[in-house]
């Protein structure tokens, strides 16, 4: 199939499906029209949509910011002794296993309606994946670069920087690719629990004035914030391990 | 070869292994002296203890009992005179080729940055590998990451230089030609140290001052052939010198019965 005919029945089933939803959709799925019309008020140029994003997006960044460094440093030191690892690996992996979810009601309590508890909502979802992968990174060190590094005149130092932190650098970049997206989602579920503004804010206000165009507009808007961001992160993790094998490489070893 | 002190000699060197099921010893007693300037191969079935021999040398282990003399002092820990060439490439996956040839001088602080790249390029230059510089470990093929592997070994120019079965899993044909650029590369280093590990006797014979037969599990060293073959030879017509038969033969003796069959 080519690209115009694969592009043309990609449309055509976005039409089909935009058309079935707008004659069928009813009241509680909205129609697309009814969220067209909301989209463009919400999000014109004095839509209430840009301090809503602001406010979402201030969130997640300083909670990721924060959550990334904490849970890299946290990372890096508790592979490097064997005995804490073995110590802390139970807890680790029950606090691993939590629903990152169910902490947000904790977190409103802990922290307030405001923005401080939707930073740690964000930031507690980016610790937890950036450490662990940082962690499970650095334990899968491989022993032979590690020695042959080590022959070639490496010291302690050096094998931390030049060997095990590069060899870690596709699960490191992994644990902090996928934290952005569920860091969003952290932070606007902490928003639907309890807040003043913001995405999620927004989504639960209309939600109780049943506004389904606005309910089902906030889904979409978000919809969209990850597949941009998604497709940034492809590219930027493409450039960093640019000399990790492509799939399509038939040769692996 | 000279008559002074040998650079490398093993002392009744044994390395045990404990497993869960039982001590594996795979070093027994080995006593060996290797002068300075010597091409020596190693040849013996798999699981003759062979690597945990270079790796005792070197000193990523320790020797269970015994003693590693380097100069005739024992040395403790990793050793920054002996480069190793491991039998997989063992190449840094996400440093380019030239990176990779750099990484023992910059990890000791030879030369400056660009002292160090023209020193790898001029390498790569030697074994064929020009236009090579940027790629990466998997866009090499087998053959060419070996020739990297080596080249980052003789860039930083080790007095003494481990190999284990460097070419292994290569075609007979890259093989060949790739002893053969050995074989060059040490001529031009005067005083450099060999051990080549191999179970090819062909290979052994064809590279060798003296070939080192080790027996199976507990490895030992049951015989040492010198090889009289002049230098400098031609790998290619090895096996029609009139001496090559008769060094064949007598290493095909010392290598146990059960061995054989590993060693076709």
């Amino acid at each position: 199939m080519n690209v115009y005919k694969l592009t043309f029945w990609r449309v055509m089933v976005a039409v089909i499906l935009l058309s079935a939803w707008q004659l069928f959709g009813g009241d509680l799925l909205s129609n697309p029209s009814e969220i067209g019309k909301y989209l463009v008020e919400y999000g014109g140029l004095n839509g209430e949509f840009w301090p809503d994003l602001q406010s979402t997006f201030q969130a997640t960044a300083i909670g990721y910011f924060f959550g990334a460094i904490i849970g890299l440093v946290c990372g890096l030191l508790l592979a490097q002794s064997e005995k804490a690892a073995m110590i802390f690996k139970p807890y680790v992996l029950a606090v691993y296993g939590i629903p990152r979810i169910a902490l947000a009601p904790v977190f409103i309590a802990w922290f307030g309606i405001a923005l401080l508890s939707k930073v740690m909502m964000a930031g507690m979802v980016t610790f937890m994946l950036v450490f662990f992968n940082t962690y499970e990174g650095v334990r899968a060190a491989d022993l032979d670069l590690r020695n042959t590094a080590r022959v070639l005149g490496a010291n302690r130092w050096q094998l931390f920087f030049r060997v095990t932190l590069p060899n870690a650098s596709p699960w490191i970049t992994a644990g902090l690719r996928i934290a952005i997206p569920q860091a969003l989602v952290g932070a606007v579920v902490a928003e639907f629990i309890a807040s003043e503004r913001g995405l999620g804010f927004r989504m639960m206000e209309n939600t109780g004035q049943l506004a389904m165009e606005g309910v089902m507009g906030g889904v979409l808007i978000l919809m969209m914030i990850v597949v941009i961001l998604n497709s940034i992160l492809d590219k930027v993790e493409d450039y960093i391990l640019r000399w990790r094998p492509k799939q399509s490489d038939t040769e692996t070893n | 070869m000279a008559e002074s002190e040998p650079i490398i000699s093993l002392r009744d060197v044994s390395r045990v292994f404990h497993a869960q099921r039982g001590d594996v010893v795979a070093l027994s007693e080995v006593d060996l002296d290797i002068n300075e300037g010597e091409f020596i191969t190693m040849v013996g079935p798999s699981g003759c203890g062979k690597s945990t021999a270079l790796n005792v040398i070197v000193g990523l282990l320790d020797a269970t009992t015994g003693d590693v003399l380097f100069r005739g002092k024992p040395s403790r820990g990793i050793n920054k005179e002996i480069g190793y060439v491991t039998q997989s490439d063992n190449l840094f996956p996400w440093r380019t080729v030239i990176e990779n040839v750099t990484f023992g001088l910059e990890m000791q602080g030879i030369g400056t940055k660009a002292e160090r790249l023209d020193r790898a390029r001029q390498l790569l230059d030697r074994v064929g590998l020009n236009g090579f510089e940027n790629h990466y470990r998997h866009e090499l093929s087998g053959g060419m990451r070996q020739r990297v592997n080596i080249v980052r070994t003789l860039a930083y120019d080790p007095k003494v230089i481990l190999l284990d079965e460097p070419f292994g899993p290569l075609d007979a044909q890259t093989r060949l030609q790739l002893q053969d650029l050995l074989l060059e590369l040490w001529q031009e280093r005067a005083g450099t140290t060999v051990i080549f590990i191999t179970h090819e006797l062909t290979e052994a014979i064809a590279l060798a001052d003296r070939v080192v037969v080790m027996s199976a599990r507990p490895g030992r060293v049951s015989e040492v052939v010198p090889v009289d073959i002049p230098r400098p030879r031609d790998i290619f017509s090895i096996q029609s010198e009139p001496s090559f038969r008769s060094i064949y033969d007598r290493i095909w003796e010392h290598l146990g019965e059960e061995t054989k069959v590993a060693a076709l």
